[in-house]
C-alpha cells in the first residue's frame, strides 16, 4: 500500500467532481519539476498534458467516462514511441527521434482516457540494470538518492514511488520492470510473452522484450494491465488462497542473499501459507543454463539492431552500453542458434514444473539497491549480473512475472517478493499478489 | 575488431568475451539438443498469447 491515493481513489474524486484531471495534472508536474534532482523524466510534457486533461474534464461534465483511467495521469519509459513527441531510448543516438504514432501499449491507456504526463529516464536503449546514464543523469531511487533505482525502467520506478502519476509503461528484457520495481518499492508486471504488443517500441532484445506496467498497487496494475492487454481480471470474492501451490526453487533462487531480503521473502512465505497456500518445493536443472543462453541471445540481437550506429558512430554511445554492443558482434551465429535451440528445453522443463505448482515464489533481487557507482552488490555479486540473476529466468522462458514490495531493510531500502507462474496466468499472478498486498502492512512511501 | 581498439578498451572486451565464451561452451556441454530441430521459440508463446 502506498501514502499516495490509488487509482480507484483518484478516480473516485474525480467522479464526485472533488479535483479535475487538469488539477492532479498539474499537482503531479510540480512534484516532477520540484524532484527534478531524481533524474525521473527525460521529458515532461506540460502543455500536451494539461490541455488533454481539459478535453477528458470536458467530456466528464457531459456524462462521457471513457473507464476507470478517465483523466488518471500516467508516465512512460521513453522507448514507448509517443506520436509527435521526442523518444530517446535514454541515449544520444536518437536524441531527436520523434516518432509518427503512438505504440499500441500507450495508445490503448490514452483510449481508457489516461494522460500522458512524460517520459522517464531509462538506462540507455535498455540495456543495463543500474539507470545510471551518461546522457540523461542518474534516476535515483527516492528512498536514499545516493542509491540506484535499478534499471533499466528506473525513471518509472523513481516518478512512481516519489508520487508521480499512478502508473507508468516499463519494459523487462532480463527484469527490467521488476528490478526498480523491487529496489524503489513499487509494484511491476512483466506479462508473458507477446502479451502486450511490443510494436512502437525500440527494442533491445525482440526475443525476450516484454511490455508490461507499473504501479504502486497491484490494484493500480491490474487496470493499467487490462487496458494494455485487453484481459479481464475480474476481483476475486476473497483473499484466501486455500489449495494454492506455491513453488520454491531453493537451489537457485535463494542462494546468495543479503540477509535482510532473505529474511523478508521468508515472512512473506509464511504470510502466504497463512493465507492458505501451500508450499512445494521443485528443482528445475535447466535452470543452470538459461543464464548464458539469454545473455547469448541478448547480446547478438541487441547488436544486430544497433549494428549500423556501433561501426559507425560508437563514440554516441556511453562507455557500458558500447562494450555490450561491441561484444554482441563477436557473438557467431552459430552460438546464437544453439542459445534459442536451448531456450527450448528450458522453456520445456520450467513447463513441466509449473504442472506441479500455481505460482513461484522468489526475492526479486538478491539485495536491496546499491549505492550509485558501486560494482558489486550487497551479497558481493557483480552489479549486472547479480541484479538479472534472479528475474532473468522469466525471461529466457517468457514465463510472466512480476514484483510486489515485501519489506524494507533496516536502513529503510524496500525489498521485492518476486512472483511468476505459467504462460498466460496473469490473472492467477495478480490474485496471488492482490491477497498478500491485502495482508501486508507496508503502508509507507519515501519522504521526498 | 579487437584490433581496432585502444588497448585498455580491447582488453576489457576481450575478458568479457572470454567469460562469454567459457559460459557458453559450459551451455554447450550440458544440452543435449541432437534431436531439437523444431521451429524456434520465439514465435511460440506468441502465437498462444
Amino acid at each position: 500500500m502506498s501514502a499516495h491515493e490509488s487509482i480507484r481513489e483518484a478516480s473516485s474524486l474525480l467522479a464526485r467532481f472533488e479535483m479535475s484531471s487538469e488539477e492532479l495534472v498539474r499537482r503531479d508536474l510540480g512534484r516532477a519539476q520540484a524532484l527534478s534532482e531524481l533524474n525521473a523524466f527525460i521529458s515532461l510534457l506540460p502543455d500536451e498534458a494539461i490541455a488533454e486533461a481539459r478535453r477528458l474534464d470536458g467530456m466528464r461534465r457531459h456524462g462521457e467516462i471513457l473507464g476507470p483511467l478517465h483523466g488518471i495521469p500516467i508516465t512512460a519509459k521513453d522507448l514507448v514511441w509517443s506520436k509527435g513527441q521526442k523518444t530517446t531510448s535514454g541515449s544520444k543516438i536518437d536524441a531527436d527521434f520523434v516518432p509518427d504514432r503512438d505504440a499500441p501499449a500507450l495508445a490503448s491507456l490514452r483510449a481508457g482516457g489516461a494522460v500522458l504526463l512524460g517520459k522517464t529516464n531509462l538506462h540507455e536503449f535498455a540495456y543495463g540494470v543500474s539507470n545510471v546514464n551518461p546522457h540523461y543523469g542518474a534516476a535515483r531511487n527516492p528512498w536514499d538518492r545516493t542509491r540506484i533505482s535499478g534499471g533499466s525502467s528506473g525513471g518509472s520506478a523513481v516518478a512512481l514511488a516519489s508520487g508521480v502519476g499512478y502508473g507508468s509503461i516499463g519494459t523487462d528484457t532480463g527484469g527490467s520492470i521488476r528490478i526498480p520495481s523491487a529496489l524503489c518499492g513499487i509494484v511491476g508486471l512483466k506479462p508473458t510473452y507477446g502479451r502486450v504488443s511490443r510494436e512502437g517500441v525500440t527494442p533491445l532484445s525482440w526475443s525476450l522484450d516484454h511490455v508490461g506496467p507499473m504501479a504502486r498497487t497491484v490494484e493500480d496494475v491490474v487496470l493499467l494491465y487490462e487496458a494494455m492487454s485487453g484481459e479481464s481480471i475480474e476481483a476475486p470474492e476473497s483473499s484466501s488462497l486455500r489449495g494454492l501451490k506455491v513453488g520454491l526453487h531453493r537451489r537457485y533462487f535463494f542462494e546468495n542473499l543479503a540477509p535482510e531480503v532473505e529474511a523478508s521473502v521468508g515472512s512473506a512465505l509464511t504470510a502466504l501459507e497463512s493465507l492458505g497456500a501451500s508450499i512445494v518445493e521443485i528443482e528445475v536443472p535447466e535452470i543452470e543454463i538459461q543464464g548464458s543462453c539469454r545473455n547469448t541471445i541478448a547480446f547478438a540481437e541487441a547488436s544486430c539492431y544497433h549494428e549500423k550506429n556501433i561501426r559507425t558512430r560508437p563514440e554516441a554511445y556511453g562507455e557500458d552500453t558500447r562494450e555490450l554492443l561491441r561484444l554482441g558482434l563477436l557473438i557467431p551465429a552459430t552460438d546464437y542458434l544453439a542459445a534459442l535451440r536451448a531456450r527450448r528445453l528450458v522453456v520445456g522443463a520450467f513447463r513441466r514444473a509449473f504442472e506441479a505448482i500455481d505460482v513461484l515464489a522468489a526475492p526479486s533481487t538478491p539485495a536491496a539497491a546499491p549505492p550509485i557507482g558501486a560494482s558489486a552488490l550487497e551479497n558481493g555479486e557483480d552489479l549486472r549480473s547479480g541484479l538479472l540473476r534472479l528475474a532473468g529466468p522469466f525471461n529466457t522462458t517468457g514465463f510472466p512475472a512480476l514484483s510486489l514490495p515485501c519489506g524494507f531493510t533496516e536502513s529503510g531500502l524496500p525489498i521485492g517478493l518476486q512472483l511468476a507462474a505459467a504462460p498466460r496466468r496473469e490473472r492467477l499472478l495478480l490474485r496471488v499478489a492482490r491477497a498478500f498486498e491485502r495482508q501486508s502492512s507496508l503502508g509507507s512511501s519515501p519522504a521526498v | 575488431m579487437l584490433e581496432d581498439l585502444p588497448p585498455a578498451e580491447a582488453g576489457r572486451l576481450k575478458k568479457r568475451f572470454d567469460a562469454w565464451r567459457e559460459a557458453m561452451d559450459r551451455l554447450k556441454s550440458k544440452a543435449p539438443w541432437a534431436r531439437e530441430d523444431e521451429p524456434l521459440f520465439a514465435s511460440e508463446l506468441e502465437k498462444e498469447s
